[in-house]
């Protein structure tokens, strides 16, 4: 949970308590709904398209924290939403720049690059985060992922079956094991590439 | 989470860009407040991420797709991560590639351990059996009267013996054999059924092996690169006698193959020759487990026309983890 503001911010402490007392009273969940709208901000860039999303997020959290005084005078509603109207300016900010910059002529599609080969970084890491999980969790993500086609439906079919539940709610929990790998992952080539 | 409903099909279109501006600002403003849409949308992305990677996505879908998730890099990662665990699922534990058995007759052995082990027939035949140990305690006690009278009979024999008394002796020896008979009989029925039922039980407890175990399929292709990150790795159990390689071929131009398993500092440990190729342009080489401790191998694989000498077709690259 966020207690304080996120390194590089120019954003002090007392503005950041402000934001968090906003967002709620309680400052736990004050902290977890920060943090949520933080990621579902991410979300939002990453899906314009956007390289630097993260940054764009923090930058949205940044404006709205620094006019949160006012806000909380005259606004009234779910402060996410608040949000999203501050990170479609930004957006546009983001986009002008983009556009504006001097050596750009015509914007030109950078060249999306096709392989997805693992690095023995990342090959390394998937060891670890696969060994981190229970053991069945692991068997049935690398099942998931083992067969192809027809008989890639069946094994769905099958593992359900066996589970006692319907192929839904295998994906459901699927989605939460890949996730969590995904999280593993991330720290791990994080950690390992610092 | 409801993943039946239209919003999923708003989603995918969200995130392949296939929604108008407004349209787009619609279902942000939704995934902000909207935790239900939220997870729907992390598991769409899964899932397109899913479709990309088995190569399920219509071509259109595909370019937008790599337009979109390719480029930004969280999003790249994540579609890297999915294609490493992939492969990883499929190396490390590949499935046996023999086709699946077909299905045998069941023999009178498998249909008589069936029939046995349904629950109604296991308690009929409990009754029968105590029905059985009941008629051989009675026959036990027949028996043993009949003895007697027959020892009362042989003691009266001092007194001139009558044809009536010749005949009523006769009548009970004959009927004494036929009760010890029929308790042979029964004690050897007994016997018989007690046999099965403990047969029929250590049968339910201990599994027929299945057809195929042993064998573990390995899938091949070729590679001119000895960059080991690209090889195919996996790790052989002691249940596994055999690993029989599929070398994918890009053409089948010969008439024979032969495949050589050497160890990466040109030890040959195998060489088979007259190889057969599958209708997938697949050569099949199965080599013992026993032949593959730990460490990096490769395959050569060469063609031979009956007229020509064997040229060397491509080399295969794999490593045995411990």
């Amino acid at each position: 949970m966020e207690t304080s503001p996120r390194r590089g911010w120019d954003l002090n402490q007392e503005a950041f308590d402000e934001l968090l007392a906003w967002l709620n009273p309680d400052r736990e969940r004050a902290g977890r709904k920060y943090e949520d709208i933080r990621q579902r901000l991410i979300r939002i860039f990453m899906h314009r398209g956007c390289l630097t999303a993260e940054d764009l997020a923090d930058k949205t959290i940044n404006k709205v924290a620094r006019k949160v005084s006012e806000i909380k005078v005259y606004y009234v509603g779910d402060p996410a939403l608040y949000f999203c109207g501050v990170a479609r300016n930004v957006y546009a900010e983001y986009y002008k720049g983009l556009v504006e910059l001097p050596v750009v002529t015509e914007i030109i599609p950078a060249p999306v690059p096709d392989d997805l080969d693992e690095s023995e970084l990342e090959h390394e890491c998937l060891e670890r985060c696969l060994g981190e999980m229970k053991p069945k969790d692991q068997e049935l993500l690398l099942e998931y992922y083992r067969e192809e086609g027809g008989a890639k439906i069946e094994q769905h079919q099958d593992t359900a079956r066996r589970l006692g539940i319907t192929v839904n709610a295998l994906r459901i929990i699927i989605c939460r094991l890949r996730a969590s790998f995904k999280k593993c992952m991330r720290k791990c080539v994080e950690a390992e590439s610092n | 989470m409801s993943l039946q409903n239209g919003r999923t099909d708003s989603i995918k279109r969200y995130l392949l860009g296939e929604l108008s501006q407004h349209e787009q600002e619609e279902i942000e403003q939704l995934l902000m407040s909207d935790d239900e849409l939220y997870q729907e949308l992390l598991f769409a992305e899964d899932e397109l991420i899913d479709e990309y990677i088995f190569d399920k996505l219509p071509e259109e879908d595909r370019s937008k797709f790599k337009q979109r998730f390719l480029r930004v890099p969280e999003l790249r990662q994540s579609v890297g991560f999915t294609a490493a665990l992939r492969k990883h699922a499929q190396q490390t534990a590949p499935r046996t590639i023999a086709e699946k058995p077909a299905p045998r007759t069941p023999s009178l052995f498998d249909w008589l351990k069936k029939f046995f082990m349904q629950p109604a027939v296991a308690v009929a035949f409990a009754a029968v059996l105590l029905g059985v140990i009941g008629i051989n305690v009675w026959l036990l006690n027949q028996n043993s009267n009949l003895k007697k009278k027959v020892a009362q009979l042989e003691a009266g024999q001092s007194v001139p013996q009558s044809t009536d008394l010749q005949q009523r002796l006769a009548s009970a020896q004959s009927r004494n054999e036929q009760l010890s008979a029929d308790l042979l009989r029964n004690q050897e029925l007994l016997a018989e059924a007690s046999r099965k039922l403990e047969l029929a039980q250590q049968q339910q407890t201990t599994p027929t092996p299945r057809s195929g175990a042993g064998v573990l399929a390995i899938a091949l292709t070729p590679g001119v690169v000895r960059e080991s990150s690209q090889w195919t790795k996996f790790s052989l159990t002691t249940d596994k006698k055999t690993v029989s390689f599929r070398l994918d071929l890009a053409a089948n131009d010969y008439a024979n193959y032969e495949a050589a398993l050497q160890t990466l500092e040109g030890q040959q440990k195998l060489t088979k020759k007259g190889l057969k190729v599958s209708k997938a342009n697949l050569v099949l080489f199965d080599v013992p487990a026993s032949m593959l401790p730990a460490g990096d191998y490769r395959i050569v694989l060469s063609g031979a026309n009956s007229t020509g000498p064997a040229n060397e077709i491509s080399s295969y690259y794999f490593r045995v983890l411990k």
